[in-house]
């Protein structure tokens, strides 16, 4: 009996294999792999951010170097919109990005806390907290970078998406 | 006393010496005596022990003995029915693969099997397979539920094995993904690799309807929702991805390295930043080359079939150890210590099991380990997709964090910066304003002090003087006093010249090594641009890795024949089924497929 490529078709496979070419792929499977489990919280400050809270945060180089009464509660609110769950005290300290009201200015920072914004010049440094943030915040990547209380900062896609680095 | 007397006291101490060398003569001989008797205590020792040994290995060897042929006689008495049954449903199998054994024969066989084995769960399943070759649909189905009543995840798992073999593909992952929802994704059977494997490249057939992709999903959306779970792996992704980066930084002169304290912080980033490449290559070479032949993977499987119809059952399992256990005493001439020893290598250390992530990326980054195949590298990739984006991203964030904003320079005492590699005309106007003062500084030494003015100052006066009284001897003093001083002065212009000359040079060198470093500047912005850019090259590329890509190496056509009646496919389509087409011609054309009853999970 042939197929229809010419070979013979009855040859059975043999129902008992190659003991030793199994072994080499099963025996393989039983050495035993390490395996921890992070005992850390699922952390809700790594949320993906939303389009509203990304243009409420991008759209601070409209305003002057102080924030009205009413922008600082607007960011407020749309932080809290954001992050129900997460308390004042959590709120990022500082929130660097790139800023676009041209030169010298490079990079602008917001004080949530102090309804402060600052705009920076190219050579100008920034508080130390905020200067790790620096670079990152002028990368096309990232919308902003939020800096938080513990030194922990979080780099912002434009899509929203939140890249966690640990201080 | 008389010269007598002391002649008998030399006398009788000689006597006392002679006795005292004597004594001691004998004390010797006792020693060695006692040395004698010591060694022969030892040697009697050693025997004692010797023949305790070997009484108590004559003692395990004759207990052994004896307890093994009541362990054989246990295991015959109560399981030697279930060692017929492996032995003929092997031969069942193979007797269906000649085509060599009539029907009835096969029947007979699995029927008597039936009354001898009344808890067996592999002697249904038997039943079922000869009445699938019989074309005995009722009572197939009677004997598949009552396999699935004895042991439903065995007799699952053997029915998938023995409809794939049959080439009946639809119903051996039907099978496939009863037996999977018996598991526990936490800890799942060593073999486990071996199924994803034999999954990801389609010899369960193509997975059109996505029910065992849906069920290893469902598995992996499970583990997320633990604690920890997501950030453990990410930094277990993290850390391969870091092995796979390859440095390419060149190791060229530069001034940079010379004159910038923020040189290492460069290094360190060019060097990072070429991750992106390297994992470009990583994972272009995985998704681009092409699948290799699965002939090993259609082995694997079958010798899981083979496996599960001739291993032990598990209430079998004690008694085989023991037997297993009293034969190497045997073997050992009674030593139970070397025997012990024996049995632990047998035995696997460690869990034999692992869960669903470790089964993924045991498959991804370890292919040579657990010899898993390409295409079920890209599938593990595939399904682990998520974290490894999330590692990924958050090493080109840390990568690009360590860019340094402001590049520092020093030059000696001179130190100045540049952010982008702008500002040469503040560098050179720093440095030649500290040029400057450090020539006003050395100048400071090279001012005529008194004792070199004083001597020419008294000279022009005596000159004065010689010259208005016409005295020779004052005027050729007052000349020399002029001349001292005119002499000191040449000497200090010259100094001053020299003092310079130097720091025009100095000023000139600095001034175009920082040119230099500002050029460097500029290229390492450029090449680190570069090499940053390819991190949208891995996004994209990682992006649009989906599991059902390398879920089977069918076409859409192919796809749309399998489900075609379940019939049999084109043996072009299936990997291995040039070996087992004629195996479909044994069976008859409808399939065996689990009952619509809910499966029943293992506890953790």
């Amino acid at each position: 009996m042939q197929d229809e490529t010419g070979r013979s078709g009855i040859m059975p496979r043999p129902i008992i294999t190659d003991k030793r070419k199994k072994s080499v792929i099963i025996a393989a499977d039983i050495r035993p792999v390490e395996k921890t489990r992070s005992a850390s919280q699922t952390n809700l400050l790594n949320k993906k951010r939303s389009d509203r809270y990304l243009a409420t945060i991008t759209d601070l180089d409209t305003g002057g170097h102080t924030l009205t009464e009413e922008t600082r509660e607007a960011i407020v609110a749309a932080i809290r919109d954001e992050l129900p769950e997460v308390t004042i005290e959590e709120f990022p300290v500082g929130i660097v990005a790139c800023c676009y009201l041209g030169d010298p200015y490079e990079v602008h920072s917001l004080s949530i806390s102090g309804g402060i914004i600052y705009h920076y010049e190219v050579s100008e440094p920034m508080p130390a907290e905020l200067e790790r943030a620096r670079t990152l915040a002028l990368h096309p990547n990232y919308a902003f970078i939020e800096v938080y209380r513990d030194g922990t900062m979080r780099a912002v896609e434009k899509n929203g998406t939140v890249i966690v680095l640990r201080g | 006393m008389s010269e007598d007397g002391f002649s008998v006291i030399i006398d009788d101490l000689r006597n006392i010496s002679g006795e005292i060398t004597v004594l001691s003569s004998r004390f010797e001989m006792v020693d060695d005596k006692v040395d004698e008797i010591a060694s022969d205590l030892h040697e009697l020792s050693t025997q004692f022990h010797s023949f305790l040994d070997t009484y108590s290995q004559n003692t395990e060897l004759q207990l052994a003995e004896t307890r093994i042929n009541t362990v054989r006689q246990r295991i015959e008495k109560e399981y030697g029915h279930y060692a017929e049954v492996r032995r003929h449903t092997t031969g069942i199998l193979q007797a269906v693969d000649t085509g060599l054994v009539r029907q009835g024969t096969i029947r007979a066989a699995a029927e008597n099997l039936m009354l001898s084995t009344p808890r067996y769960w592999l002697t249904p399943c038997l039943i079922a397979l000869s009445a699938w070759i019989d074309d005995d649909k009722n009572r197939a189905e009677s004997a598949k539920l009552e396999a699935i009543r004895r042991n439903d995840e065995r007799a699952s798992l053997f029915f998938s094995l023995v409809n794939r073999r049959a080439n009946q593909y639809d119903a051996s992952r039907t099978w496939l993904d009863r037996y999977l929802g018996m598991q526990d994704p936490s800890s799942l059977p060593p073999d486990m690799v071996v199924v994803v494997d034999a999954y990801a490249n389609g010899i369960f057939g193509p997975d059109v309807d996505g029910l065992c992709l849906n069920r290893f999903q469902q598995w992996l959306v499970n583990s997320s929702n633990e604690e920890g779970f997501e950030e453990e792996q990410k930094n277990q992704w993290k850390s391969a991805l870091l092995s796979v980066h390859r440095d390419r930084v060149s190791d060229r002169e530069s001034y940079l390295e010379k004159y910038s304290p923020t040189y290492p912080q460069l290094v360190d980033a060019l060097s990072g930043a070429c991750i992106h490449t390297s994992l470009l290559d990583y994972f272009s070479t995985i998704f681009e080359e092409k699948d290799e032949p699965v002939d090993e993977i259609v082995s694997a499987v079958d010798g899981m079939l083979d496996t599960l119809v001739t291993e032990y059952d598990e209430e079998e399992r004690d008694l085989k150890n023991e037997e297993r256990f009293l034969a190497l005493i045997i073997e050992e001439g009674g030593d139970r210590k070397e025997a012990s020893r024996r049995i632990g290598l047998s035995q696997p250390a460690g869990p034999v099991t692992m869960d669903f992530t470790q089964v993924l990326t045991n498959a991804a980054l370890h292919p040579s380990v657990y010899t898993t195949s390409l295409t079920c590298r890209k599938f593990a990739v595939a399904m682990s997709r998520d974290w490894i984006i999330n590692a990924y991203k958050e090493i080109t964030a840390e990568n690009r964090q360590l860019v340094p904003h402001e590049i520092e320079f020093k030059i000696d005492s001179w130190s100045g910066s540049t952010v982008d590699g702008g500002n040469e005309n503040e560098l050179t106007e720093s440095i030649q304003h500290h040029i400057d003062k450090e020539i006003t500084r050395a100048l400071a030494d090279t001012r005529l002090d008194a004792p070199m003015v004083i001597p020419g100052l008294v000279g022009g006066a005596i000159l004065i003087w010689g010259l208005s009284a016409l005295n020779v001897v004052g005027i050729v003093i007052g000349a020399i006093g002029v001349g001292w001083l005119y002499y000191q002065y040449s000497k200090m212009a010259q100094k001053k010249y020299r003092v310079k000359a130097h720091f025009t040079k100095v000023a000139s060198d600095m001034k175009n090594i920082v040119r230099a470093m500002l050029a460097e500047i500029v290229d390492w912005r450029s090449a680190y641009a570069d090499e940053d850019a390819h991190a949208q090259r891995v996004d994209t590329l990682l992006e649009l890795i989906t599991p059902e890509q390398y879920v089977g190496r069918f076409s859409p056509s192919e796809k749309a024949m399998s489900t075609q009646g379940g019939g049999v496919k084109s043996p072009a389509a299936i990997p291995g089924e040039d070996q087992g087409l004629s195996l479909a011609s044994q069976y008859p054309p409808w399939d065996l497929r689990p009952p619509l009853i809910n499966t029943r999970r293992k506890s953790a």
